[in-house]
């Protein structure tokens, strides 16, 4: 048989009153749903954040002097700035102590390149020899070293590697292609390596049929650095500062510390009306248990003679308040994620209208993000429906079948 | 002795007015005997019926089935008592509005420990037996008073108690019925040899049963028993 077990009568009884078990429903659907949105939502713009600084690797940026504020602009929102300094800097940040290694990028011009169709991207120099942001992020690449002629390109930009582009008429191969960031100044660039980005620009300033590349050799816009082990961003900013005249050094930890503050305010709000959310969902399941079960003490009282005991009933009750929340849990979650995956398009770009970098989150994610969801509905039934089942537990069984009588 | 009190007692406090329901009931009763227990409206008999039964704790005495005292036992240990040993039959209908006649009558095996042979089967013949083979399916509103008793009646004998408890279990229906139903108790008691202890107004059905217990002002005043 097993066919009358607790779960059997609970789902009876939820039937009897389909309407209000609907409207609980509909209610956990409702909190879930904001719930699943906006955990989702706080993952991704956080692990945007995380990448686009951790992936740069550099502890510090160095930057010219005037120009901190269009370096995290650049560092974080993929605008890229141009700003110049001479590449000597790079060697006197090198005798810095502390200092443990350093590269150098030029931000040469945003355009379209033929590679890329009409997507805007950012042209790149960087120094292979030294490079140590650049090249751990390539995912796929060309079954052979990088070369002079060789190019990388961003994770939003369409050509695969083998294929051939031009930059101001010279010839480039795509050499490899960059994991996705979250950040347009990784995920739309083009890099190249600097010395041919020199020799690019020269040589389109001798041709007439293309447009010159207005950068200059020896010109650089930032220097990374990686400082030596225990010694910390903010003691390197000093130092730097102190001995490079001309020059701006942003700690890394601070530029992901700013993200963070953006974060807070964008998201303090939402965690507070999601927690709201939660706590009167939970209150109202306890209030509408304790409706239920005072409507029903007289038919517990039975349940009790025929040989329930108060766990029987105490489980009754929970699994009831449980299992109207978890089905408001399950569709919270696919409601939230058809409404997310929905405005897809309008979330990405208020985003990076915001200057907030954003990752969508992988299938793991989402699915660990689901777990909490209806962990978090189911114990708003479970923690909403306690009191009401502890006190149907502890009723005198001869007391609930007097009941209306 | 399958059923014993010693100086059974309960009381009620509301507020400053103490109402003694049960005062002092001391009775014993055989394996397989039909107790009845009459008296006026408000003498106790419900009461008596639900202390015996283990569904309300007596202020004072005790009460035990086949030895076992049975207000010492955890809540866990008397519920298996009253879902293996008791079959209930109450004053008013008492079934399960959510669930069919046949459901209701399986209902005791849910809380039972280890389901033993086919129940459903079971069900369905004791369904039969008390004339409501064709209402199987039907929920307790599509049913009538009489027939909502009959299931009750079932339901008490689906996990083969050894005594059952019934309050007036005739106390709605026409004399027809009432004879029909008061029959099917007699020959339970005869051909099973269950123990039955039955409240009753009609003085007519007691005289039908071995032995008449009867109540005023929350104790026995007299037995008799019935050739
Ligand atoms: N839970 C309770 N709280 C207060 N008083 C109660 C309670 N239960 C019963 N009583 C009182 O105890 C007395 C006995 O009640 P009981 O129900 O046992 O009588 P009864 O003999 O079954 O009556 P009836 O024939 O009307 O069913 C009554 O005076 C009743 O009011
Ligand atoms: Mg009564």
């Amino acid at each position: 048989m097993g066919k009358i077990n607790l779960f059997y009568i609970a789902r009876r009884n939820l039937k009897r009153k389909w309407f209000r078990s609907l409207a609980l429903i509909l209610a956990v659907t409702i909190a879930s749903g904001a719930l699943f949105a906006s955990v989702l939502m706080m993952e991704s713009v956080g692990r945007g954040a995380e990448i686009s600084t951790s992936m740069l690797g550099a502890d510090v940026m160095v930057v010219p002097v005037g120009y901190e504020a269009q370096a995290r602009a650049s560092l974080l929102a993929g605008e890229p700035n141009k700003f110049y300094m001479s590449r000597s800097v790079e060697d006197e940040v090198k005798k810095v102590p502390g200092v443990a290694q350093t590269s150098v990028q030029v931000f040469a011009e945003t355009a379209a390149f033929p590679c890329c169709g009409f997507t805007k991207s950012f042209l790149i120099g960087f120094d292979p020899e030294t490079d140590f942001t650049v090249m751990k992020w390539v995912g796929e690449s060309l079954d052979r070293p990088f070369g002079k002629d060789d190019a990388i390109l961003g994770f939003s930009l369409a050509a695969l590697p083998g294929f051939k582009t031009y930059v101001h008429g010279h010839e480039l191969t795509v050499w490899g292609k960059l994991r996705q960031s979250g950040i347009k100044y990784f995920d739309n660039s083009l890099f190249v390596p600097i010395e041919t980005l020199y020799n690019i620009a020269e040589e389109s300033k001798k041709r007439d049929e293309v447009a010159p590349l207005e950068i200059e050799r020896g010109q650089i816009s930032v220097v990374l650095v990686k400082a030596e082990e225990g010694v910390s961003p903010d003691v390197l900013e000093v130092r730097i500062e102190g001995r490079v005249p001309g020059v701006i050094a942003i700690p890394m930890p601070r530029v992901l510390h700013t993200v963070r503050a953006q974060m807070a305010t964008l998201f303090g709000s939402l965690t507070i009306l999601v927690a709201v959310l939660w706590v009167a969902n939970t209150l109202m399941v306890g209030a509408i248990f304790t409706t239920i079960v005072s409507e029903r003490r007289k038919e517990l009282g039975i349940l009790r003679a025929i040989g329930a005991n108060r766990r029987h009933v105490f489980r009754l009750i929970l699994a009831e308040a449980a299992f109207l929340t978890a089905l408001g849990g399950l569709l919270g979650i696919a409601a939230g994620g058809a409404l997310f995956y929905a405005y897809k398009g309008i979330v990405t770009s208020s985003f990076s209208a915001l200057k907030i970098p954003y990752i969508w989150p992988t299938a793991a994610q989402v699915a660990a993000i689901s777990v909490f969801t209806l962990i978090s509905a189911l114990a708003m039934g479970i923690i909403g429906a306690l009191y009401p089942a502890y006190t149907s537990a502890k009723l005198d069984p001869y007391n609930a079948i007097r009941t209306g009588e | 002795m399958i059923i014993k009190t010693e100086h059974l007692c309960k009381t009620y406090k509301i507020g400053d007015q103490v109402i003694e329901a049960v005062k002092g009931v001391d009775i014993e009763i055989e394996r397989g005997k039909f107790v009845s227990i009459v008296g006026h409206s408000g003498s106790g008999k419900t009461t008596l019926l639900s202390m015996i039964g283990g569904l309300t704790r007596p202020t004072h005495g005790k009460v035990y089935i086949d030895g076992i005292n049975i207000w010492n036992l955890s809540d866990e240990k008397l519920s298996e008592l009253r879902n293996k040993k008791i079959g209930f039959m109450f004053q008013f209908s008492s079934l399960i509005p959510t669930l069919n006649a046949i459901e209701n009558v399986m209902l005791p095996v849910a809380f039972g420990k280890g389901v033993s042979g086919d129940v459903e089967r079971r069900a369905k013949e004791l369904l039969e037996l008390v004339g409501l083979g064709h209402r199987m399916h039907n929920v307790p509103s599509q049913l009538s008073g009489g027939e909502q008793r009959r299931v009750a009646i079932a339901r008490a004998l689906i996990n083969d108690p050894d005594i059952i408890l019934a309050d007036e279990p005739t106390g709605d229906l026409d004399r027809e019925t009432e004879d029909e139903v008061m029959e099917l108790f007699l020959k339970i008691n005869r051909d099973f040899g269950k123990t039955f202890v039955m409240v009753t107004h009609n003085p007519e059905l007691a005289k039908r049963t071995d032995i008449t217990l009867r109540m005023e002002n929350g104790s026995i005043i007299a037995r008799e028993e019935h050739g």
